[in-house]
């Protein structure tokens, strides 16, 4: 394959789409940096997750979605919902993403169970006609969890609009996937569903973007759900320690790491762009300047917005029945 | 056949009544639609009666009723997702003891999800299962879950014992804006003897109890298919001279204490009665409540309050054995009996 094919090709894409999605990564990478400089700080609690290596696959995603869609990112990745048609950056800091309106559902930190819910949502859009999709990432972890099968059965006996996305970022914590999946290419697991299934290197935006597409269109228009998985690299760790806790990552064996650097998503889709002649050095320099500028009004913005405060946060529990 | 056509009551039984439950509230709102295992094919979504949803799919069509394959978690999973999507699912899970298979989607997802996502909202679900107790069909069959779901913060949960009553709750159930668990008994669905039930639409509110026989010796709260053993208990009861009053509480959540305040009040004696096993059942969490809504009622009673419920043993494949296991009428008596007799 030549380099333009392995980049998906993607030549049909306007020129705008491309820049989007450059802006989209490099926005969520910086977001991470951001988010992670707040948690050092105090100013978040918690076990802070962050999907750095990865941020080419909810960019080639929300790039072929609309504001109406349902979209989950995969849970490290939560913050890329800035990206989906109808959220914004201040969203991110505002503490309250959920929004059946514009299709986030919110996602479970049981991992997995959150997949039947969009698949619920999948459901809605069919028997409404509404013509809306979903896109639902969980990582190579989160399916192995026996509520993504029954998802998947129920998705493909009813045909629903839903395309899974199953992002391989190689770890589920410290476990490497080769040693619990006894085959190499996790996409034929479609197959035992009777679903389309594709392997794309989420490495590659132009190429998940493409492939992204292809099977968006088909849910669209009625064909039913699929399954991509997009292989990747977590060059983050598993979560980030609170000041003071010491982090083990010895599971990557040695040299792992720095080898994954080489296949960074972003300086990777830069290079690509700067030979089609969408890039300059300046253009690189000028859009990370804008980008931290966004961040910072984003920042202040969101975190200016009105919390979900004791009365509204338990109006819907039954507490004194 | 209505008994008497004149008064507009038609004599139902509890399938019946539910069946035309479904069928007004689906009528009513498109947006009710439902979704379980044979719930078209083999017209008994709550197994034990024939009727449910006979029909329904031949009125509403294929978007609006499925069958599921065995996926108990989607099924409860895709109606969270539905709602929050705009609809009104009515998910069928068999049984209370397969809700164990979807504990998760029950407890975490339908029970706290809606509040920890912040969701100003609204998650309307109903959840119908059976609870197939006295027919030795063992654990996974004749559970009676609800002390586990009466712990999750968000979830409703109506458990009544006539077809009348189901009819009302169950559509209250499908006009409510947030979960409920709404179970039937086998022992209700497959009683012979029909109820009438007014053509004209009625609801029933969550949270009132239902004093299904007056007394004034000794107060019997309980509810689901222990109310039919309650009653026949109370029968014999009253030929030995004691009055007993049978309180159903129709709904665990939201609980109607006052009622049974009022009883106790009345009585000075209460006696909590259920299928579930004892150990961290719901009759602990009846006690206390009465207890702290009215300490002053509970420090005049006669004697303490007593439960009866059944032993903490998983439920047998033996009727023989289930029959010692769970709480009969003739156990009911006897504790009744021992209440008035050690505080006359």
């Amino acid at each position: 394959m030549n380099a333009e094919a392995d980049q998906g090709g993607g030549m049909d894409i306007p020129e705008e789409k491309l820049l989007w999605m450059y802006r989209t990564m490099v926005t969520t990478r910086k977001l991470y940096e951001t988010m992670y400089e707040m948690y050092r700080h105090g100013s978040s609690l918690g076990n802070f997750v962050a999907g750095e290596g990865e941020e080419a696959i909810p960019a080639a995603i929300c790039a072929n979605l609309r504001r109406e869609d349902s979209y989950k990112p995969n849970f490290r990745q939560t913050s890329c919902l800035f990206a989906k048609e109808g959220y914004e950056l201040a969203d991110v800091f505002s503490g309250n993403l959920f929004d059946a309106e514009r299709g986030y559902l919110g996602f479970s930190l049981a991992l997995g169970e959150d997949v039947g819910v969009y698949t619920g949502f999948a459901l809605a859009a069919q028997m409404r006609k509404t013509g809306q999709v979903c896109v639902c990432t969980f990582g190579e972890g989160t399916a192995s969890k026996g509520s993504i099968h029954e998802a998947m059965v129920i998705a493909a006996a009813w045909q629903l609009p839903i395309i899974f996305v199953l992002q391989n970022n190689q770890y589920c914590g410290g476990t490497r996937y080769s040693k619990v999946y006894r085959f190499d290419d996790l996409a034929d697991r479609a197959r035992g569903y009777g679903i389309p299934g594709r392997s794309v290197d989420g490495n590659d935006v132009l190429a998940t973007y493409q492939v992204v597409r292809e099977f968006v269109e088909r849910a669209r228009a009625g064909g039913g759900p699929g399954l991509i998985v997009a292989e990747t690299y977590r060059l983050s760790p598993y979560f980030e320690r609170a000041p003071g806790e010491v982090v083990i990552e010895e599971y990557r064996p040695e040299g792992e790491l720095e080898e994954a650097r080489e296949r960074d998503p972003i300086p990777r889709f830069r290079a690509t762009l700067a030979d089609m002649g969408l890039l300059s050095d300046a253009d690189v320099e000028r859009i990370d300047r804008e980008i931290e500028t966004e961040i910072a009004h984003a920042m202040s913005d969101g975190r200016q917005r009105p919390r979900v405060d004791y009365e509204q946060y338990v109006q819907y529990a039954v507490a004194e029945l | 056949m209505a008994a008497n056509p004149e008064a507009k009551v038609r004599m139902l039984d509890c399938g019946e009544a539910i069946n035309a439950a479904f069928r007004e509230e689906m009528r009513r709102d498109e947006r009710v639609v439902m979704w379980g295992e044979d719930v078209i094919t083999m017209e008994s979504p709550t197994a034990g009666a024939d009727l449910c949803t006979r029909g329904l799919f031949e009125e509403f069509g294929g978007d609006r009723i499925r069958d599921t394959p065995v996926v108990e978690a989607a099924i409860i999973e895709t109606a969270i997702g539905a709602a929050l999507a705009g609809l009104r699912p009515i998910a069928h899970v068999m049984t209370g003891g397969f809700q164990m298979g979807c504990f998760d989607p029950i407890f975490a997802r339908l029970g706290t999800a809606y509040q920890e996502w912040k969701h100003p909202g609204s998650l309307p679900v109903v959840v119908m299962a059976s609870v197939l107790g006295g027919a030795a069909k063992g654990a996974d069959h004749a559970l009676s879950p609800e002390a586990l779901f009466m712990h999750s913060p968000g979830l409703k949960i109506a458990m009544p014992s006539t077809a009348y009553d189901t009819k009302g709750l169950l559509k209250t159930a499908i006009r409510d804006d947030f979960p409920v668990l709404f179970y039937t008994h086998r022992e209700v669905m497959i009683r012979e003897e029909k109820e009438p039930i007014p053509d004209e639409e009625y609801l029933i509110p969550f949270g009132k109890a239902d004093v299904k026989r007056p007394g004034a010796d000794v107060t019997i709260v309980t509810w689901s298919g222990m109310v039919l053993r309650a009653l026949a208990a109370a029968d014999e009861l009253a030929g030995q001279g004691i009055n007993a009053e049978v309180v159903d509480l129709r709904t665990l959540v939201p609980m109607d204490v006052d009622t049974i305040v009022a009883s106790v009040k009345k009585t000075g004696r209460l006696l909590i009665v259920h299928e579930a096993m004892k150990r961290a059942g719901a009759a602990g969490e009846v006690a206390m409540r009465v207890t702290e809504a009215a300490p002053d009622v509970v420090r005049a009673m006669r004697t303490p309050i007593r439960r009866l419920a059944a032993k903490n043993v998983a439920l047998p494949t033996s009727l023989r054995i289930e029959r010692r296991l769970v709480p009969q009428v003739a156990n009911i008596v006897a504790t009744a009996e021992e209440l008035v007799q050690e505080s006359r």
